[in-house]
């Protein structure tokens, strides 16, 4: 297909409606709410594997846990975009960056926006479900935690923090979403003895892991599934108090009505 | 680089996570601004883009396997104009109102700053862009959109959209005939 001139391209195209599409083409997220995005995400997706049980298969929960992992580097690249890289049109190009500190375990900024709609199902393109799938292409370098020695999933022995926010390397978030990955698998199992086994050894290695917000929400939902409708109505209420602008706020605020008593008629 | 990655304590389904990972953080890196232009330009208010522009890349963390390399702009655009169209059937009770010029102004622009009055200027700017661009007719928007402003080819367009290359062609052409008329009636009522 023989693309037209574009109008930005065109001389015969007067400057006004040059300006009106130059305008919208150099549009940026603003960083705040891009960082915000990001780390809802890592959120939203480790909820999504905690809250579905037996209907998530295992593939399905090491994706989603994946995506906890990267979205949480991408969130701290997006908080740390400079602006002159903000002023510049998006590109193909990725240029990996050094190794990220995992330091999005703070909360969404106050100021990023309450989510307005509910999550919605969207059929991919069916176009793109071609067999011949193709990996990553070199120049979209991966981050080096894709290249790092591999990390032990769980350290024989806990480590004591120095400092609540110390920069960990980028391995130690593949650790820390392996270990996610485990609580997860044992939550979907059922296995919820397991399942508070391996938040208690992650929560020891990673006391203040970049992964807290989805940490936090898989813990509610342990203490649900657990049947202890204290611990849960507690974890949950702090959850909304901690994560006010988490995609998974209506999530949580539903199954903390459901752990109200009814009352009798 | 990434096809000269040896993990030979790893396991492998970890690896495959960790590729996964890197990928998705580059294209969230790569592609957030895009998608979250494109679901603004296509009706999504402000305060429903950050939550659309989740979605999307939610969509595509699921999908990751089947999108091809060279493909994944498209791919992020397809899937866009779909959340863009579920967040407007479910808002069609209350229909969008661009912006007012002198109205919402996000608050990162409202900050004072030296450039305060240039980005004012754009945000502006970019009101009369999207009052123009919700003008035209809802199947020839996204092609406008992804041709002349995100520079997405003909080719691309027509796969994101599984639509046969002639009618992008014509809806495009259609498209601009559209917005040349609505800048014309602009340029008219700022007189």
């Amino acid at each position: 297909m023989s693309d037209p001139t574009r109008w930005l391209d065109d001389n015969n195209v007067d400057d006004f409606t040059k300006q009106l599409l130059t305008a919208g083409r150099n549009e940026q997220l603003p960083r705040k709410r891009a960082a915000a995005i990001a780390a809802g995400l890592g959120a939203s997706a480790a909820s999504s594997v905690a809250s579905a049980g037996t209907a998530w298969g295992i593939g399905k929960v090491v994706l989603l846990l994946a995506t906890v992992g990267s979205i949480g580097v991408g969130g701290y690249m997006w908080s740390q975009r400079s602006p002159e890289a903000a002023s510049k049109p998006p590109t193909q190009t990725y240029v990996a960056p050094a190794p990220a500190p995992a330091a999005v375990q703070t909360p969404a900024p106050v100021t990023a926006p309450t989510p307005a709609v509910a999550p919605v199902a969207v059929p991919a393109p069916s176009v793109h479900k071609a067999p011949t799938v193709q990996p990553p292409a070199p120049t979209t370098a991966a981050p080096a935690a894709s290249v790092a020695p591999a990390a032990p999933a769980a350290p024989a022995a806990p480590v004591a923090p120095v400092a609540p926010v110390a920069p960990a390397p980028a391995n130690d978030l593949a650790a820390e979403v392996a270990l996610l990955d485990r609580v997860n698998r044992a939550l979907n199992s059922h296995d919820i003895v397991a399942a508070a086994a391996s938040m208690s050894e992650y929560r020891t290695i990673f006391p203040h892991g970049a992964l807290a917000a989805a940490a936090a929400a898989v813990e509610f939902e342990i203490a649900r599934q657990q049947g202890d409708r204290a611990t849960a109505i507690a974890r949950g209420t702090e959850f909304l108090q901690q994560y006010p602008t988490s995609p998974l706020r209506k999530r949580i605020e539903a199954r903390l009505q459901e752990l109200q008593p009814q009352e009798s008629p | 680089m990434l096809t000269t990655i040896t993990m030979p304590i790893t396991p492998p389904t970890m690896a495959r996570d960790r590729i996964d990972s890197a990928r998705l953080t580059a294209m969230f890196a790569t592609y957030g601004d895009f998608v979250w232009r494109t679901l603004r330009r296509l009706g999504v208010p402000d305060a429903a883009a950050d939550d659309g522009c989740q979605e999307v890349f939610i969509v595509a963390a699921r999908n990751l396997e089947n999108i091809n390399a060279s493909q994944e702009r498209a791919y992020l655009f397809g899937v866009a104009v779909r959340v863009a169209g579920t967040v407007r059937r479910a808002r069609r009770r209350k229909p969008w109102h661009a912006p007012s010029a002198d109205g919402e102004v996000d608050a990162e622009i409202a900050a004072p700053n030296p450039d305060a009055a240039a980005q004012l200027e754009q945000h502006q700017t970019r009101v009369i862009l999207d009052q123009i661009v919700q003008s035209l007719d809802e199947d020839v928007r996204p092609i406008f959109i992804s041709f002349e402003l995100e520079q997405l080819t003909m080719t691309e367009i027509a796969q994101a959209l599984e639509l046969p290359a002639g009618t992008v062609a014509s809806r495009l052409r259609r498209a601009r005939d559209q917005f040349q008329a609505a800048v014309e009636r602009h340029k008219r009522g700022a007189r």
